[in-house]
């Protein structure tokens, strides 16, 4: 029975993890319709960012905001010089450029960082709590990922449900033609959008790194788990987004604690495949399904 | 206010000196040309809508009245042609850029927010009115928090107006098709604009609130300019002030409604050629 609760504590904070690259992926394909394969990349390009920092003695937290920052001004530049010129094309092209910038960022780092598996520090204990005698499968640090992401959902919660800046984002996201006509300036918002979405996908990869390693691609495994949690929250919901890496990483850590950690994979492609099959809308959705 | 020299409120329109209508307080449309593919949809069409006034497009249908609004609104780059809005000429600019400059426009289809209260509606449309950029509402909460409050007073104020403020937290699909066009158009004039372009709003409604609607038009018109695209004859007939017609992408006629009532081109347009007897 202790197996079991470790096991959910433990999918409960990959879950997390999943929600936040969910969130990324979401908040760009409702206003767009483009899936940002990229954002793996950017995830692992701004926790780079992070790590030579920390090399260089900067603070933790510091490093940690300035990956941030650089995650945010990464998306919002990749909006608005790459993607901007496919916009008006077809969806596909957008996603072919997308995994292209996956690729080219991920070499990249590559060709800045090296290749080689190395250390992310997570600055709070990675070892087991200990309640009573019996050591729990969660750490501090496990701690910290839900305070960051409690933390970060509530601000965006506010901002698109309380601020004037949120409200244009919306509307630009369900009717960009009503909204340009309304005087929202489309454009910014789309920019602001993609910033926000991979300043998420950054702080994911700083969660994620200290348990995956740091590498050019530590964050592709991650971004299919996230993918399904897009998928399973109906991929134009926030709240679809949380509660789909909740589910992805509570299955996924039971798959995984119980079947062999070698399934994960396999069990993520198992349910986005039963999702996409089952409920191809997702749970959250808005959207009725598209006849093609 | 006063669409020419900006002074907040003259106490009377006559008042203000500058009021008068010339072209740099209205709108122009100089032989504007849309071509789609082969399909000519307007050929070298002018028009010329003054402040205070109701300018009325009428035509048959595929006339090319809402590719006129398009180009007007800034949806469609025309072919050739130039716009001049307020003495400036604005070729190429896009919707927000126009609408920010003082037009606004209301469309056929209303295109309200289904999954948004009409409250937040309306306030999408008060953007324009906004002073805090993009960065400095995601810095500082404090500004966009109490800016969030004026436009939703704003918004209020406008819904106020149309006599919908009771619906203010209805999504719009729950409401009645009346009542949602007076949200749409309390969402185009809670900009303040300058000009109002109207695309058919009388189309759905009953007899009653048609007239209703031509009072408000009427009232709205000693503000501000108005474009107006619609079928229904007797609103046109008793609310604009000038006519234009158009027939297969062209201008065939042009005057006060009295004018475009007696001329035989517009018979011809709408009831087919004359039988020859």
């Amino acid at each position: 029975m202790r197996n079991f609760w470790n096991f959910l504590l433990i999918g409960v904070s990959n879950g997390l993890v999943y929600s936040l690259v969910a969130l990324g992926i979401v908040l760009i394909y409702r206003s767009t319709r483009v899936i940002n394969f990229a954002l793996a990349a950017m995830a692992t390009f701004s926790t780079f960012i992070a790590a030579s920092l920390i090399d260089r003695n900067v603070p933790y937290f510091v490093a940690f905001l300035a990956a941030i920052v650089f995650g945010f001004l990464l998306g919002a530049a990749t909006e608005r010089f790459v993607m901007r010129p496919v916009e008006s094309k077809s969806p596909l092209n957008a996603v072919i450029v997308a995994i292209g910038m996956l690729i080219f960022l991920e070499a990249m780092a590559g060709v800045i960082w090296g290749a080689k598996l190395r250390n992310f520090p997570s600055h709070f204990s990675l070892i087991g709590l200990k309640i009573g005698g019996a050591r729990l499968a969660i750490s501090n640090f496990d701690l910290f990922i839900v305070t960051v992401v409690v933390v970060l959902l509530l601000a965006l919660l506010v901002l698109f449900r309380y601020t004037k800046l949120g409200l244009m984002m919306r509307a630009s996201a369900f009717a960009p033609e009503v909204a340009r006509l309304l005087g929202v300036r489309v454009g910014r918002m789309l920019t602001l959008g993609w910033g926000l979405a991979c300043a998420a996908g950054a702080v994911a990869g700083l969660l994620a790194a200290p348990k995956v390693f740091l590498f050019p691609n530590n964050m592709d495994g991650v971004l299919i788990f996230g993918f399904t949690a897009a998928i399973i929250g109906g991929l134009d919901s926030p709240v679809g987004a949380l509660v789909g890496g909740l589910l992805t990483g509570v299955a996924l850590s039971f798959i995984g604690g119980y079947l062999g950690s070698d399934l994960e994979n396999v069990g993520a492609f198992v349910i986005l495949v039963v999702v996409l099959m089952a409920r191809p809308e997702g749970i959250f959705s808005s959207m009725s399904a598209r006849r093609v | 206010m006063c669409a020419k020299c900006h002074n907040e409120a003259p106490a009377s329109p006559t008042l203000c000196q500058n009021r008068r209508m010339d072209s740099k307080a209205g709108l122009s449309v100089d032989e504007v040309s849309v071509r789609f593919g082969g399909l000519v949809a307007l050929d070298r069409v002018s028009l010329e809508a003054a402040p205070g006034e109701v300018h009325g497009v009428i035509g048959p249908n595929g006339a090319g009245k809402t590719t006129l609004f398009n180009v007007m609104c800034g949806f469609v780059k025309p072919d050739s042609g130039t716009l001049t809005f307020f003495g400036q000429k604005v070729h190429g600019l896009r919707p927000e850029k126009l609408t920010r400059m003082g037009v606004a426009r209301t469309l056929q289809g209303l295109g309200l927010f289904p999954r948004m209260p009409v409250l937040e509606n309306v306030m999408i449309g008060a953007d324009s009115l906004a002073k805090v950029g993009v960065l400095r509402a995601l810095i500082g909460a404090g500004p966009t928090v109490s800016e969030e409050r004026h436009l939703r007073a704003a918004a209020m104020a406008a819904l106020d107006r149309m006599g919908v403020a009771g619906y203010a937290s209805k999504l719009p699909p729950q409401l009645p098709y009346a009542i949602q066009k007076k949200v749409a158009l309390a969402r185009a004039l809670v900009s303040n604009p300058r000009f109002l372009l109207l695309d058919e709003p009388a189309s759905g409604l009953s007899e009653e609130d048609m007239g209703e609607l031509g009072d408000l038009i009427l009232e709205l018109s000693s503000q501000l300019g108005i474009v107006l695209v619609e079928h229904h004859m007797d609103l046109v007939m008793r609310v604009c002030s000038n006519i234009s017609v158009l027939d297969f992408g062209r201008v065939i006629a042009e005057g006060t409604p009295a004018e475009v009532k007696a001329n035989p081109l517009v018979t011809e347009a709408y009831l087919g050629d004359e039988v020859q007897a």
